[in-house]
C-alpha cells in the first residue's frame, strides 16, 4: 500500500514561492529585466505566479518550456510528441534566464530543457529555480534558488498539486 | 507603396534565423531532418518560437505544417511557405531560406507597422522531401486538397512505420489531417523564395530566377526479362541478355530527350540487375526512368516515344517486356500576373533576374492548385543542392527576401 504523506500545504506553498521571488529579485537587482521560464506542466503554474510578484518590480519576460522532444527515455515509437507546446515570445538572445520547475530529482528535466534552451538562443545567463529538491541526482546539476530540501527515498515519489490545475496547492511524499 | 519600397528585411535576423533552424540536426555529413523525425520536430518547435517572438500566432495543422500569421488585417492571406524538411545529408539552406525569410518579413512588416489589408501568413509545410515516405510535397498537397487522410496514412517508411501512426503520436487522428485542408477562399495568393539547387543563376550571373512553370515528372518502370545463362558456356548468337537490351533502352531515353523531343529531359536513375554475377548472362533488368517537362503534351510524347523504343529493342532481341507508368505528374504553370509583378521588382530594383523553369518540385506546386501562386529562386554555389556543401550567400538570400517582401506587401496592401 502506498503511503502518502503531505509534506507542504497551501501557506507553506505561499511562502516559498515568496522567498524564491524575494531572493531571485535579491541576485538579479541590477538588471532591469528577467526572463522566466516555467517547465510544464507545474513549473508553468510556479513561474506565472513568480512572473506576478517580480512583475511589481522589473520588467519580466514569460515562456513555457515543453521538453518532450528532448528528454533523453523519449520512445518515438511509441509516446505523443508536442511541437509548438513551447510558448516562448521573446528573444532569448542575452537574457538573464530563470528556468522554473517544481521538484528536482534526477537532473534529467532541467538538462533536456538546457539543451532546448541553447537550441533557441544564447542567454547570458540561465538559473534554476524550484519549488522542492528531493536529491537523488543523475547529473551534475545544481539549483541556483531552491524553496526547500527534502529527504526521499530513489522510490519515492513527490507530487505538487497547483490550485490552477488541481484546485488546491500541496505536496506530498508518496512511499512505494 | 513608397513606404513598402523603403522596407527591408534585417539581415543580421534572417542569418540569425537561418543558422537557428539548419543547426538543428546538423552533423558532419549535412543537415538531418527527415520528415517527422524527432530533429525535424524540434527545428518546427524552434520554428513556433522565431514565429511568436515575431508577433506572429501560431498554429499546427493535422500534418504537422507550421502556420504563423499576422494579428493585422481580415480576410483572405498572403502566405509565404516553404519547407524546414531535408533530405539525409542535406544543406543548410533547401527550403530554410524560404521559412526564415518569410518570418522576417512577417516581421519588419510588424515592427515597421505597414498598414496592409490582408494578413500575412508564414509556413513551414511538413515532408517536402519525399526522402522518408517516398511522397514529396506532403503537406501542401493536404493542404491543396490533393491527398487527404486515406492517401497518406498507410504511407510507410523503410523501417514500415506507418505516417498514420507517426501523426497519431503527433496528436493527429484522421480527422485531424483532414480539416488541414484549406479553402481556396482562405488563400489570396501563395509566395515561396527557394535556392534555385542548379547553376543556371550562377552561370548566368544573374540574382533572382522568376519561376513561371515547375516542370513535373512522369515515372516508369521497365522491366526486361532475357534468360539467365551460363556466360562461358552460351554462345553470343543464342543469348537473351537483358542487360545490353538495358543498355540500349538507356541510350534510348538520351536520344529521345535531346534529339527528338524539346524541352524535355530524362533520366534513367536505377537499374536492378539479376543476378548480377560475373559469370552469369544478366537474366532480368529493371529501370526506372523518369521524364521530366513543364508541358504535359511534351512529356506524353516523349513517354510514348521511350515506350515504342522498349517494344522494338524487346522485339528485336527476344526479351520479355514490361512497362509500367508507376506516377504520373501534372506540369504547373504559376501566375502570369505574379511573375509580372517579380520581373518589374526586380527591375526596379535593378537586380540582374531570368525567367526560368524549375525541374525540381516545390510546396509552390501544389498551392498552385489552389491560390495564384509564384516562385523565385536564389543562386546556388557551384548548383549544389541536397548536399552538406549546399551553399547560398547570405547577401544572395537578402537579395531574394527583400524582392519576396515587396511582392508580400503589394500584393497584400
Amino acid at each position: 500500500m502506498a503511503r502518502k504523506r503531505r509534506i507542504l500545504n497551501s501557506k507553506q506553498i505561499q511562502a516559498l514561492i515568496d522567498s524564491l521571488a524575494k531572493r531571485i529579485l535579491r541576485s538579479v537587482k541590477d538588471q532591469k529585466s528577467i526572463a522566466l521560464i516555467g517547465i510544464k506542466t507545474r513549473g508553468a503554474y510556479l513561474s506565472r505566479r513568480l512572473q506576478d510578484k517580480l512583475a511589481q518590480s522589473l520588467e519580466v519576460y514569460h515562456g513555457t518550456l515543453d521538453i518532450t522532444l528532448y528528454r533523453d527515455d523519449l520512445n518515438v515509437l511509441k509516446e505523443n510528441l508536442t511541437v509548438g507546446e513551447s510558448e516562448i515570445g521573446f528573444d532569448l538572445n542575452g537574457k538573464i534566464v530563470v528556468l522554473v520547475d517544481d521538484v528536482l530529482f534526477t537532473g534529467r528535466t532541467v538538462r533536456a530543457a538546457l539543451d532546448q534552451i541553447l537550441d533557441l538562443g544564447r542567454p547570458s545567463v540561465i538559473h534554476l529555480a524550484v519549488l522542492l529538491d528531493r536529491g537523488h541526482r543523475e547529473l551534475p546539476i545544481c539549483p541556483t534558488f531552491c524553496g526547500k530540501k527534502v529527504r526521499t527515498q530513489r522510490e519515492d515519489r513527490v507530487e505538487v498539486s497547483v490550485r490552477e490545475k488541481d484546485g488546491v496547492d500541496e505536496a506530498y511524499i508518496i512511499a512505494p | 507603396m513608397g513606404r513598402a519600397l523603403s522596407l527591408k528585411v534585417d539581415r543580421k535576423r534572417l542569418e540569425e534565423k537561418i543558422n537557428l533552424l539548419a543547426r538543428i540536426g546538423m552533423t558532419r555529413e549535412g543537415s538531418e531532418r527527415t520528415a517527422y523525425s524527432i530533429k525535424d520536430m524540434r527545428a518546427k518547435d524552434a520554428l513556433t518560437y522565431l514565429m511568436r517572438r515575431s508577433g506572429l500566432r501560431v498554429r499546427v495543422d493535422g500534418v504537422g505544417n507550421v502556420f504563423g500569421k499576422t494579428r493585422a488585417g481580415t480576410g483572405p492571406v498572403v502566405m509565404i511557405g516553404s519547407h524546414i524538411d531535408t533530405v539525409p545529408s542535406g544543406g543548410r539552406f533547401d527550403g530554410v531560406v524560404g521559412v526564415a525569410s518569410g518570418i522576417e518579413i512577417a516581421r519588419a512588416i510588424n515592427e515597421n507597422a505597414v498598414e496592409l489589408r490582408r494578413p500575412i501568413e508564414v509556413c513551414a509545410f511538413s515532408a517536402e522531401e519525399s526522402s522518408r515516405f517516398g511522397v514529396g510535397t506532403l503537406g501542401s498537397a493536404v493542404v491543396a486538397g490533393e491527398l487527404d487522410a486515406k492517401d497518406i496514412e498507410p504511407l510507410r517508411d523503410r523501417l514500415g512505420t506507418r505516417l498514420g501512426e507517426v501523426l497519431a503520436r503527433l496528436g493527429r487522428g484522421r480527422d485531424a489531417i483532414n480539416r488541414s485542408r484549406r479553402h481556396p477562399s482562405e488563400i489570396d495568393a501563395y509566395l515561396e523564395l527557394h535556392v534555385e539547387q542548379g547553376p543556371i543563376l550562377e552561370t548566368g550571373r544573374k540574382k533572382v530566377g522568376v519561376v513561371s512553370a515547375i516542370s513535373a515528372s512522369t515515372r516508369l518502370r521497365v522491366k526486361f526479362q532475357g534468360r539467365a545463362d551460363h556466360s562461358g558456356t552460351t554462345p553470343m548468337n543464342l543469348r537473351k541478355d537483358a542487360l545490353a537490351a538495358a543498355s540500349e533502352m538507356i541510350l534510348a531515353v538520351e536520344k529521345t530527350c535531346r534529339e527528338q523531343v524539346e524541352g524535355v529531359v530524362g533520366t534513367v536513375g536505377t537499374l536492378n540487375l539479376l543476378p548480377n554475377a560475373m559469370n552469369v548472362v544478366p537474366g532480368t533488368v529493371e529501370l526506372g526512368i523518369d521524364i521530366r517537362s513543364i508541358y504535359s503534351a511534351t512529356k506524353r510524347k516523349a513517354v510514348e516515344l521511350v515506350l515504342q523504343e522498349a517494344r522494338r529493342i524487346s522485339e528485336r532481341r527476344s526479351v520479355e517486356l514490361d512497362a509500367t507508368i508507376i506516377k504520373e505528374d501534372q506540369p504547373v504553370t504559376l501566375d502570369g500576373d505574379i511573375v509580372s509583378l517579380f520581373e518589374d521588382i526586380c527591375r526596379s530594383r535593378e537586380i540582374p533576374y531570368l525567367n526560368m523553369i524549375s525541374g525540381a518540385g516545390h510546396d509552390a506546386m501544389k498551392m498552385a492548385r489552389i491560390t495564384r501562386s509564384g516562385l523565385i529562386f536564389i543562386p546556388s554555389r557551384r548548383g549544389i543542392s541536397h548536399n552538406p556543401d549546399e551553399w547560398t550567400d547570405l547577401g544572395d538570400i537578402e537579395v531574394g527576401a527583400n524582392c519576396l517582401l515587396e511582392a508580400a506587401v503589394r500584393l497584400a496592401g
